[in-house]
């Protein structure tokens, strides 16, 4: 019997040991989320003074070499999925804002009026898991303090597994040189160095219409939870992008917000529930909005796959606009 | 609980513990216990079903036994109630509903007024299995092969056994029953043999099962939207997932009685490696075919009473293994597919002969092999078309587009067009490959193929060392054997599915 626990021991000892070495050795994740860890990275080598974008999958398709071109500055799209939370978003950026920055960010209609997709992105463990990806340290301390011990088990256990997954896709392609990459396994192949798409997102019809069925903006759901939802783009109030906003300003950098885009079948359709958000959000703003909702709908054929992605045409029209609308905030 | 279940991992190494130090008479009571406990923890309701076979079953083999010689009539009554008792409990949970549409839609078609209402009630679980074993008991103890076990706590654990119970192995009385009244002691080799039948057991399970599962789910919950090659590789992952799956539970299920200190017969042989469907049907699901063989097919006369009965002891067992799976028309066709190939297999036997002959291909015994494996293959994955579709109609259209589109994307390969291959096999409106995500579509389908690799290549090492001795594994050298349990715990832990489908049997 002392022999089998010995040797039990010792492969159970062999097996953390492996888990040790795969958590902190370099490599790649089969998840786009996991491009969080590349634009982080790119955040922070790019140099001061920057323009830095913060949004869902609706602005992975900006011009961003555009941008940074007419304004002469590097451009960071931190944009990956519309799921992932703005508030954590902008924690995530705060070390990495400098002097000059300007930050311009964007939420998606449906997180913040499609009681249904809150549901969904509500406590998202994806979410979670990358995000904790992106800074493992002060997210694993949150959880253990918050005695989450299983919720972090899991999301370290789930990472593991699939940064094994990439090592052995990795191995049998060939593909060696990606075996000291980090973050998400095609982020060379998929995104350009502004963190934009490489490629426009493709066009197929019919146009993906979910996350449109709006209601009155769903913040005013969310203040009927009980337990502060830090996963949540807004919680009971707008007041995490004023906090922003005077944390920017504290270190000389701009916060700026503008209304996302939206096909004008779809915005006709919600236009009460839209407006009511703009005036919300307008009424408490201590930073500047850049639109109006009704200036920035698009007709359907300037869309790619959903409604809140846009294909080549639209995207040159509205990274044109958004140009316009940050020079009058750039000497 | 499932073997796949935190509950069971943390458990079981305490079930064991206790076995090893409780006094022999203690044993039968403390597994007995932990099988009903077991059992009942799934529907608590159902085990008075099993308390209920258990009687019947026990009684009616005493009776059996006392009267065989006495008074054969009464002998033969008690045989026939206990079994119509349990068969009628079959077709009452399990069947009913079935038989009901069915005269339904016979009615509907010859247009005779029949209405019938469905019972809604939930299969107990394992009942196939057990219903099945206790059958066996009670026939073998009427054709004498047996005693009648006097014990009925020994009984009653040999039915409920809880490694068995819910996907067999079956067992027959005189392999099982003797040894749960032996001394179950802890002993070192045969643990150590348990625990890596049972990680081998996992690792088919979490990761090859559970990984072709998601593949296989995605087209045939939706083959409509599939055509052509998606549909045959899905078909022919379904056969690799469902034998490692049912093998895995296997492994488990030896592996863990075999900890405890009984040994449960093999169930299955490398059926991959099977050169004809009659080869097929000795290694697949072995303690299942050798119930039917001992109880229908020999009864029925089998090889030996000409080839009449021949035929029919076939069909009979085909038919019956076919609604035993399940209460379905599509099961029955299953069935009808598996006759039909031994059947034609037989008829051909001569002329088949002749073409070996004619081809010389025996000269090429490791080709001609190759291509007997590949067509009992994608034979019996034809069958299990209708084992994994839904339904019939989805069967057929399976069966109809496995071909559609194949022309054009052999073109494409042919031109050596990768851009465009990928193009026409990624659906632009899916999100996903195979029910995987696009990015991870390819980490999947990588580990799928090495680990059905690595289960192959055992395989043929195995059957190619028939009949010499292969040097089991704990007496290989020491970082021979290390290398083995690292390399299976790694890939259950890092790259298993966790956590796991459900088992495709038992539940």
């Amino acid at each position: 019997m002392k022999k089998l626990v010995v040797r039990f021991a010792i492969i159970a000892l062999f097996i953390f040991t492996s888990f040790i070495v795969t958590w902190f050795m370099p490599g790649t994740y089969p998840h786009d989320l996991a491009a969080l860890v590349n634009k982080k990275e790119m955040l922070a080598a790019a140099k001061k003074p920057k323009i830095i974008f913060i949004g869902g999958s609706s602005i992975l398709s900006l011009k961003s070499d555009q941008i940074a071109r007419h304004f002469q500055r590097p451009v960071v799209n931190m944009g990956l999925w519309g799921g992932l939370s703005t508030r954590v978003n902008l924690n995530e950026i705060k070390p990495f804002v400098g002097s000059g920055d300007i930050i311009v960010v964007t939420c998606e209609y449906a997180t913040m009026l499609d009681p249904r997709y809150v549901e969904y992105i509500r406590d998202n463990i994806e979410a979670k898991k990358f995000f904790l990806l992106m800074s493992p340290s002060p997210h694993i301390i949150d959880y253990i303090a918050k005695g989450e011990y299983r919720t972090v088990w899991n999301i370290l256990f789930d990472l593991c597994q699939m940064k094994s997954k990439s090592l052995i896709q990795n191995i049998c392609t060939f593909n060696l040189a990606r075996l000291s990459s980090r973050g998400y396994i095609y982020y060379a192949e998929e995104f350009d160095h502004y963190g934009s798409r490489t490629n426009p997102f493709k066009v197929v019809r019919p146009l993906d219409a979910t996350g449109k069925d709006f209601t009155w903006p769903v913040v005013a759901l969310h203040s009927l939870v009980n337990e502060p939802m830090r996963y949540l783009i807004g919680s009971a109030d707008y007041s995490f992008l004023n906090d922003f906003h005077d944390f920017a300003v504290s270190k000389n950098a701009k916060m700026l917000f503008y209304f996302s885009h939206f096909p004008t079948e779809e915005f006709s359709a919600n236009e009460p529930y839209i407006r009511r958000y703009y005036t919300e959000l307008a009424q408490s703003a201590r930073y500047p909005i850049l639109n109006n909702p009704d200036s920035f709908t698009f007709p359907r054929d300037h869309f790619a796959d959903t409604i809140y992605h846009l294909n080549e045409l639209g995207e040159q029209k509205r990274s044109e606009m958004i140009i316009q609308f940050i020079a009058k905030y750039i000497q | 609980m499932e073997f796949n279940s935190i509950t069971f991992i943390l458990s079981f190494p305490i079930i064991a513990l206790i076995l090893f130090v409780l006094p022999k008479r203690w044993q039968w009571i403390w597994l007995l216990g932990v099988s009903l406990v077991v059992y009942g923890a799934i529907i608590p309701h159902y085990l008075l079903l099993l308390l209920f076979i258990i009687a019947v079953t026990y009684y009616a083999a005493l009776h059996i036994h006392n009267e065989r010689n006495k008074n054969g009539r009464r002998a033969l009554w008690y045989c026939w109630f206990s079994v119509t008792v349990i068969i009628g409990l079959l077709i009452a949970f399990k069947y009913l509903n079935f038989f009901s549409q069915s005269a339904h839609s016979i009615a509907r078609f010859l247009n005779l007024n029949y209405s019938h209402n469905l019972i809604t009630v939930a299969i107990p679980i394992g009942l196939s299995f057990y219903s099945l074993q206790a059958i066996g008991y009670v026939l073998s103890v009427y054709k004498g092969t047996v005693e009648p076990e006097r014990h009925l706590g020994r009984y009653a654990l040999y039915i409920s056994f809880f490694p068995q119970i819910l996907a067999g192995p079956l067992s027959l009385p005189g392999h099982l029953l003797p040894q749960l009244s032996s001394d179950l002691r802890f002993n070192y080799r045969r643990v150590a043999d348990g625990l890596l039948l049972m990680t081998w057991g996992f690792f088919k399970k979490l990761v090859i099962a559970d990984r072709a599962a998601i593949m296989v789910n995605e087209v045939y919950d939706r083959p409509q939207e599939y055509w052509g090659v998606f549909l045959i590789i899905a078909t022919v992952l379904f056969t690799v997932q469902v034998y490692a799956d049912f093998s895995g539970y296997s492994d488990i299920a030896i592996g863990a009685a075999g900890i405890l200190g009984i040994d449960l017969k093999k169930n299955f042989s490398r059926p991959l490696l099977a050169q004809s469907t009659a080869d097929l049907w000795r290694r697949w699901h072995m303690t299942l075919v050798t119930w039917w063989r001992t109880f229908v097919y020999i009864p029925l006369g089998g090889s030996r009473a000409g080839a009449i009965r021949w035929h029919i002891s076939i069909a009979a067992v085909f038919l019956l293994s076919g609604l035993w799976h399940g209460p379905d028309w599509k099961f029955i066709c299953w069935a009808m597919l598996n006759i039909a190939y031994v059947f034609i297999s037989r008829w051909t036997q001569g002329m088949r002969a002749f073409v070996r002959a004619a081809c010389k291909i025996d000269r090429f015994p490791v080709f001609h092999h190759s291509m007997q494996i590949l067509i009992t293959m994608l034979l019996f994955s034809t069958a299990n078309i209708f084992f994994r579709a839904h339904s019939i109609s989805d069967a057929l259209y399976i069966l109809k587009n496995s071909f559609r589109g194949l022309d054009v994307l052999l073109q494409r390969m042919l031109s050596a067009d990768y851009e465009n291959i990928k193009a026409i096999l990624i659906n632009q409106q899916k999100i996903t490959i195979f029910g995987f995500t696009k990015p991870a579509f390819l980490a999947e389908a990588m580990i799928l193929i090495c680990a059905v690799a690595v289960l192959m290549a055992v395989y043929i090492y195995q059957e190619s060392n028939v009949g010499k001795r292969i040097v089991p594994v704990f007496d290989r050298p020491w970082y021979v054997r290390w290398l083995i349990y690292y390399g299976l715990l790694f890939s259950i832990v890092f790259l298993g599915m966790i956590p796991g489908h459900r088992f495709i049997y038992g539940f």
